[in-house]
């Protein structure tokens, strides 16, 4: 049986981070992922890197969020980005309301790099974006950092994995078998060949998010969390031209993102005890986001909804208070307390803490071990990030249209220039394979051959493949031929593969549909039923987890 | 300025022009308006008629078995009306659009009688009945053919891969056909562009000498290497002489070649709208396209007056009779928000499946929870309820206009998706209502 120093459950942002950590400082590591990385949470959220604005009340936290982003932005400049947000005020109690906010965020803008807050006359705010109200009174304007949350998780994995780590996707754990009162073994279902596997472990460090209670359960420990479910509604376009945060219908705080080509509205705070699995966008969800929004931006009804997308907050157990004074910090639970030595838990935190939370568990975990060496996660850049790569030039030189390989740097950095190397000797592989994002066929044969992808929903996480406005009405059929050429797959496994990916971007689909949406669904059923007959053909179709208790 | 027709046809779809054609063909004084492309041009251009029982696996054995047994399931649906015309079978009025397209560049071939398994770019098998000429193959079912799937490279469309492997194994699971199978990628693409190549232009470009030689070259060089019969191609043979072209890389390759059903952007989509509008203008009809019916006028139990705008004018209309057939929400015939569903000309009540109201239903309601169903989604069943004259029926289940009839995809009680009956019912209900339009027109002179 191998032996692991580490086995990370969980390849969100926190496990990926972790497993990253854990092989740089040389521990033999394994990271378990049930499903693809960033298949989870992190998947579904709004990839702000934030100052911690919203958490005023907590400095240390503000402090925290803020070197985060500085480290973030060393290691990973090309999935970086800046956004200027605007937070309009509509009457003069709003004022009052941010002043203390105000303050701690001027705190930390240096740091960042970025201007203190000002604030603008209604004038100068419907100049940056003439979308607002007419009759705001004000607005404030900050600066704040985002980051490609599928590609930071990619990329940590690729990284953990070039530092020796082994990653293994479609694993899911079931057993955690504990000996001398320290853990022992972990027992994992491979669901790609279908066995049960068994591996040896010196420490086990649960970055399951929501799932960590579960995942505790499995050692014979309770562990409660604050599971609070959030929701996103996606627009067809960009639709301002920088950020929009503002009170919701109760009070709560609320943004609009111009995010590639679509635009995020979130989210929303609801506890919840149900599945994750199982959780879509309800209709109050959809309608509490739209309203808030239309007292800022009246106009926010007329862009078409493509889709809507949630995922549930691992929080702390605090209880009797509203989710957002629920402390955004994180908490590492060490078993051994419950008499499972060995064994950590993440509880709460965010995405931009993920590399801070690896590098806490990773210090106990060396101390364990008697493992000496220090952190270099903040300072060791991630694949990809180098010197500035000529857009235009290579445009040019490669014959792809350069706003094409804007999109592409921007995900890619300087991984660009292999993926274009590719298509030297098949030019062919310059096709445009999803128009609304775009995403080239070399890329995605690139994503293929070196990001472990097993569907086309995985292949959508590392490319963006089937996000846009058709969300995968065109590319679906396309993608899964190339995909099946890569990866060797039989006709009917990729008429399965289409039918997987239409199922998983129904689920998005399906609640706010209305609008054009019922043509573009009209054009989605025309071609996979009427032409392509694929409810007839595809007879081995799984249901999802969120369609078989309807 | 005004402009006066019997008969005015609102939309050009399939439905639509098949009504104009009808009416027109009975000397009728018809206008066909169109405000832009409906399905007709998106579809694979193969006609359906009836291929499945809502939930069914067998495909019918007939299209004339399948509209019999639609009609016998479903009361409500377009198919039931048939019944009490005994002058309009559907023999009659699949050997009439025949008779329409014969000559152009998507003649029909197939009967009301057979059902044709014809084979997509998936490698994928669907029932169906009509196939565009250029579409057309026999030879699928001969088990010692070699069948080429040949593709273009730089047409991301098509994987002839995928559709290969997907044929071949259902020739292993037991099914019929050929059984050598090989697969290609030809050099052909229009001004040497390595990718990005649109269905449309390879099209034009193969109605080009220079595009139609080095196709030949292409496919010879590929069935000397391979001892290739059968040839399955995109379709892209050309947008205005396909029939030729289709002749001459047979004769010149010595194999049978035909098109696979495809997605849109959809070459013979497009052939089958042009040349539909092209009888319409032969058979006496006018067409305004980029027109748009905005609003209308009732007296007396009857349209008086239809407005027509285009981004230049608007003008009125005073037809004798109107022809709705706006098609349904790709045609723009329906429309909905999240409270509801409403048709967009005349707000008439939308209806599903089983005719009940779905003014106030959330159009999410009106879907299942799986995005392919073998029972199809309700929401494709909605549309406007119809008489037996096919004319539509307001809240009360009255007849809304004495002189209003309606046909094609914005009629509900039909699933076209699942049960492969988009365009034929689009045929049969234009058909039908291009001649009650008609004879209503000359019984009111
Ligand atoms: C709507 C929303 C918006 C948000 N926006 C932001 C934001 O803008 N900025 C920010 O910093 N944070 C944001 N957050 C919070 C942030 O997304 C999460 O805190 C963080 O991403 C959690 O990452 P994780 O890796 O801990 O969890 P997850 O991403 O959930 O990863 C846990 C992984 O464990 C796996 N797993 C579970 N069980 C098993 C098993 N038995 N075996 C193997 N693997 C298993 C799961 O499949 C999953 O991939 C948001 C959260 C939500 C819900
Ligand atoms: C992708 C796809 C593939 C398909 N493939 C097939 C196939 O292979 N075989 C098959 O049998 N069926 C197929 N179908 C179904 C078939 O295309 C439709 O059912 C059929 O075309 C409907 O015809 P129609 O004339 O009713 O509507 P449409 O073709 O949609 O025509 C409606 C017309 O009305 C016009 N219009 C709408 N409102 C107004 C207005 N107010 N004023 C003026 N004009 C207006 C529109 O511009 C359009 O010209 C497919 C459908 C889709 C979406």
């Amino acid at each position: 049986m191998t032996e692991f120093d580490v086995i990370v459950i969980g390849g969100g942002s926190t496990g990926t981070a972790v497993a990253r950590d854990c092989a740089m400082r040389g521990l033999k590591t394994l990271l378990l992922e049930r499903d693809d990385i960033a298949s989870a949470t992190v998947g579904t959220c709004a990839g702000m890197i934030s100052s911690g604005f919203k958490y005023y009340h907590e400095p240390d936290i503000m402090d925290l969020c803020s070197h985060e982003v500085v480290h973030l932005k060393h290691i990973a400049r090309h999935i970086v980005a800046k956004l200027p947000i605007l937070f309009p005020l509509m009457d003069l109690s709003e004022i009052s309301s941010g002043g203390k906010g105000m303050e701690e965020y001027e705190k930390r803008v240096q740091e960042r790099g970025v201007p203190p807050v000002l604030i603008l006359t209604p004038e100068a705010s419907r100049e940056i974006e003439p979308s607002l109200h007419p009759e705001l009174i004000a607005s404030g304007y900050v600066e704040e950092f985002f980051i490609d949350p599928f590609r930071l998780c990619v990329l940590q994995a690729k990284d953990a994995e070039q530092h020796g780590a082994t990653i293994r996707t479609y694993c899911e754990v079931t057993a955690i078998d504990i000996r001398n009162g320290a853990v022992h073994t972990v027992t994992y279902f491979n669901r790609m060949t279908g066995t049960l596997e068994t591996v040896e472990a010196k420490v086990v460090i649960s970055a399951t998010g929501p799932w960590a209670s579960e995942i505790a359960r499995l050692a014979g420990i309770s562990l409660e969390l604050r599971l609070n479910k959030g929701a996103h509604v996606i627009l067809d376009r960009r639709v301002t031209n920088v950020g929009i945060s503002t009170r919701a219908v109760d009070g709560r705080w609320v943004y609009l993102f111009p995010h590639e080509n679509t635009t995020l509205i979130g989210t929303t705070a609801l506890d919840t005890w149900d599945n994750p699995d199982e959780l879509v966008t309800s209709q109050d969800e959809i309608e509490y986001l739209l309203r808030s929004f239309e007292f800022v931006v009246p106009s926010v009804r007329e862009a078409r909804i493509i889709r809507t997308m949630e995922g549930v907050r691992p929080m702390a157990p605090v209880w009797k208070v509203p989710e957002g004074e629920v402390t955004r910090g994180y908490e590492i639970i060490d078993h051994g307390q419950d008499g499972v030595s060995g064994f950590y838990s993440f509880i709460g935190g965010k995405l931009v803490m993920c590399r801070h939370m690896a590098e806490a568990v990773t210090d106990i975990v060396c101390e364990r071990l008697g493992v000496t060496g220090s952190c270099e996660t903040h300072i060791k850049p991630l694949p990809g990030m180098s010197e500035e790569v000529d857009v235009l030039m290579l445009a040019e030189k490669y014959g792809v249209p350069s706003h094409a390989l804007e999109r592409l740097k921007a995900r890619r950095g300087s991984e660009l220039v292999e993926i274009l190397e590719m298509t030297r000797e098949h030019p062919e592989w310059t096709n445009m394979v999803c128009i609304c994002e775009p995403v080239m066929d070399a890329e995605i044969r690139y994503a293929i051959r070196t990001e472990y992808p097993q569907t086309l929903n995985d292949l959508r996480r590392r490319v963006r493949l089937g996000t846009g406005p058709c969300q995968a009405t065109f590319c679906t059929f396309k993608a899964a031929s190339i995909m099946a050429e890569e990866l060797g797959l039989t006709g009917s496994q990729t008429h399965s593969e289409i039918v997987d990916y239409l199922s998983e971007r129904w689920k998005g689909k399906r609640p706010p549909l209305r609008g054009a949406a019922l043509a573009q669904e009209e054009i989605v059923n025309g071609i996979y039923a009427c032409v392509g007959n694929l409810e007839q053909t595809v007879i081995d179709y799984e249901p999802k987890p969120w369609e078989e208790i309807r | 300025m005004d402009a006066d027709y019997d008969i005015v046809v609102i939309g050009g779809g399939l439905a639509g022009l098949t009504a104009g054609i009808s009416a027109a063909q009975m000397n009728a004084n018809t206008l066909v308006v169109r405000k832009g492309e409906g399905a007709t041009s998106l579809s694979s251009g193969a006609l359906d008629i009836a291929g499945y029982l809502r939930g069914g696996e067998t495909p019918f054995l007939t299209p004339e078995e399948g509209v019999a047994a639609l009609a016998h399931v479903y009361p409500f649906h377009p198919y039931s009306v048939l019944e009490s015309i005994p002058s309009l079978g559907l023999k009659e009025i699949v050997s009439w659009l025949k008779d329409i397209l014969a000559g152009s560049p998507s003649a029909m071939i197939g009967s009301h009688d057979t059902t044709t398994m014809a084979l997509t770019i998936l490698g994928t098998k669907k029932p169906t009945c009509l196939v565009q000429r250029t579409m057309h193959t026999t030879r699928l079912d001969n088990t010692d053919e070699t069948l080429l799937f040949a593709g273009i490279k730089g047409l991301a469309d098509f994987n002839p891969s995928t559709a290969s492997k997907a044929l071949m194994e259902s020739v292993i699971a037991g099914e019929t056909g050929p059984h050598k199978i090989v697969h290609t990628l030809l050099e052909c693409s229009p001004f040497r562009q390595p990718s990005n190549i649109s269905p449309v232009e390879l099209a034009r470009y193969i109605e080009t000498e220079d595009g139609l030689d080095r196709i030949i070259k292409e496919l010879q060089h590929c069935t000397e290497q391979t001892g290739t019969t059968l040839i399955a191609l995109p379709p892209i043979l050309g947008l205005v002489n396909p029939i030729e072209i289709k002749k001459r890389i047979e004769e010149e390759t010595g194999t049978e070649i035909f098109e696979l059903l495809s997605f849109p952007p959809s070459v013979p989509g497009y052939r089958l709208q042009r040349s539909l509008e092209a009888s319409l203008k032969k058979a006496g009809g006018t067409l305004l396209v980029g027109h748009e019916a905005v609003s209308f006028k009732k007296q007396e139990g009857k349209i008086i007056d239809i407005t027509l705008k285009s981004p230049r004018r608007t003008f009125n209309t005073h037809p004798k009779s109107v022809i709705l057939a706006t098609g349904k929400f790709v045609g723009g015939g329906l429309a909905g928000n999240r409270t509801g569903l409403r048709e967009t000309v005349f707000d008439l009540p939308v209806l599903d499946g089983t005719r009940q109201s779905v003014q106030d239903v959330r159009p999410s309601h009106l879907t299942r929870v799986v995005p392919l169903h073998k029972e199809g989604h309700p929401l494709f069943e909605c549309g406007i309820g119809f008489d037996t004259r096919f004319r539509p029926i307001d809240v009360k289940g009255d007849i809304f206009a004495s002189n209003l009839f309606a046909a094609g995809s914005v009629l509900c009680g039909y699933n076209y998706p699942v049960e492969k009956s988009g365009l034929g019912v689009a045929l049969v209900t234009g058909r039908i209502c291009g001649v009650h339009a008609a004879e209503n027109v000359t019984g009111g002179n």
